[in-house]
């Protein structure tokens, strides 16, 4: 009766301790060295959530967004010949992106350098993924 | 007292047997994915490589987004926050975190977009050089890489990954698949160099007649992202981020999302491309795009 008393200590005692160095060495997401807020408590500090706000308005038939069409992917360095089908037969410059000229239109140096004069922006990948 | 001598000794080896079982399968559960695999070569600084949601319903956004996207999810522990992993084609593409909506000032949920990188520690201090507040500092996830929340001069969070298996090999995405990001700012031109310091983008400017400023940023001579005024009448100042997922109808998709108990906040316009493009929030408020892409687009593109 007392050996069996003592096996149940004995794993009791065992489960502790081995609780408390899995809770000590589990890294990642969660707890670290017992104290330590990991990557999910670590966006509450900031309040990740954003302000609260819906209103998209004002989006007029000219507020575009997205990429273009066109452009210099259809020269990707590596020579790609499956880009050239949708990108390297079309004028280049569309939707009218262009780099910007220094000092250009809007009467002052942009705070960002400019890509090269006369390169028209490139567009998004067009090679299918590889199955 | 030997231990073979002891009577306690079959206990301690059960328990230590048991528990350390449960330990290494508890620990695995807290490993996130690697973003390829098998891992590639290839990396592009500034590609859009993962998001994660923040919300607080984690079941509510599985069933809207599986029901609207064809996502699957699986739930991961994630210590005292449920993480659940988006999956597409087999493939993890995001991730969902429940958390617990702040109740002192009106919030709401919200998409956190992840760039690529090649050295962490390197982007981390030329953002805070040129105007970043680190958010969260840099952590590494030994399959996913190593990474790091920032917000940028004008507030806008964003998080840089240098991927432990490398970038995505750059294809076209599938429907269903993440296809673009957008960042809506007071300042898009200083917000465009703000990036360009950190991901070495070539910057091009795409006119148009809103008065609004709007750039491309472009890197491997391919268009990743675009920085953009904030529309006129839109009382949405806060600069943020907005990832698009690719759709192959933007209005089947809005209505699928009102279904849903989504909402529509940009309704499916014409974009630069010639696709249909749209703006939308899940049922916590958080907002997507959904962008149509397809060869018969550049038909109906616009002058």
């Amino acid at each position: 009766m007392r050996t069996m008393h003592s096996r149940l200590l004995a794993a009791a005692v065992g489960a502790m301790s081995l609780s408390m160095l899995f809770a000590c060495s589990v890294t990642g997401y969660g707890v670290e060295g017992g104290g330590a807020v990991g990557y999910a408590g670590s966006y509450e500090p900031y309040g990740y959530y954003e302000p609260y706000g819906y209103d998209y308005g004002g989006w007029g038939g000219s507020y575009w967004v997205g990429p273009r069409r066109g452009g210099e992917g259809a020269e990707h360095r590596d020579g790609r010949s499956e880009d050239r089908g949708e990108r390297g037969g079309e004028s280049g410059d569309r939707g009218g992106s262009r780099a910007f000229d220094h000092g250009g239109d809007r009467g002052h140096a942009p705070a960002y350098r400019p890509a090269p004069v006369g390169r028209s922006a490139p567009s998004i990948p067009s090679r299918p993924r590889e199955r | 007292m030997m231990l073979t001598q002891c009577p306690w000794r079959e206990g301690v080896l059960a328990s230590f047997i048991v528990l350390g079982g449960m330990a290494i399968a508890g620990a695995a559960d807290f490993e996130l994915p690697a973003l390829n695999s098998p891992a590639s070569s290839e990396h592009h600084a500034g590609k859009m490589v993962w998001a994660d949601l923040i919300t607080p319903d984690l079941s509510t956004a599985e069933k809207f987004y599986g029901g609207v996207f064809g996502w699957t999810f699986k739930r991961i522990r994630a210590g005292s926050s449920d993480y659940s992993l988006a999956m597409f084609g087999g493939r993890p593409i995001g991730g969902v975190m429940q958390r617990t909506m702040p109740s002192a000032e009106p919030h709401q949920s919200a998409w956190l977009t992840f760039m690529a990188c090649a050295d962490v520690e390197a982007t981390q201090r030329v953002a805070v050089e040129h105007g970043a507040k680190v958010l969260t500092d840099a952590k590494n996830y030994p399959q996913r890489g190593k990474q790091i929340v920032l917000s940028d001069p004008e507030g806008a969070v964003f998080a840089v990954l240098a991927s432990s298996s490398g970038d995505s090999p750059d294809y076209l995405p599938v429907v269903g698949e993440w296809i673009w990001s957008s960042l809506h700012a007071q300042n898009a031109g200083n917000e465009a160099a703000f990036y360009q310091e950190l991901f070495g983008f070539d910057v091009f400017e795409a006119p148009s007649a809103d008065g609004a400023e709007h750039l491309i940023l472009s890197s491997d001579n391919y268009a990743r992202a675009s920085a953009n005024g904030h529309a006129s009448e839109s009382s949405r100042k806060h600069s943020h981020w907005l990832n698009f997922v690719r759709v192959e109808n933007a209005a089947q998709t809005a209505a699928k999302v009102t279904a849903m108990g989504g909402h529509v906040l940009v309704r499916p316009r014409v974009d630069r491309h010639g696709g249909m493009l749209a703006v939308m929030s899940d049922p916590a408020g958080a907002p997507f795009g959904v962008m149509e892409w397809s060869e018969s687009d550049i038909k109906a593109e616009p002058k």
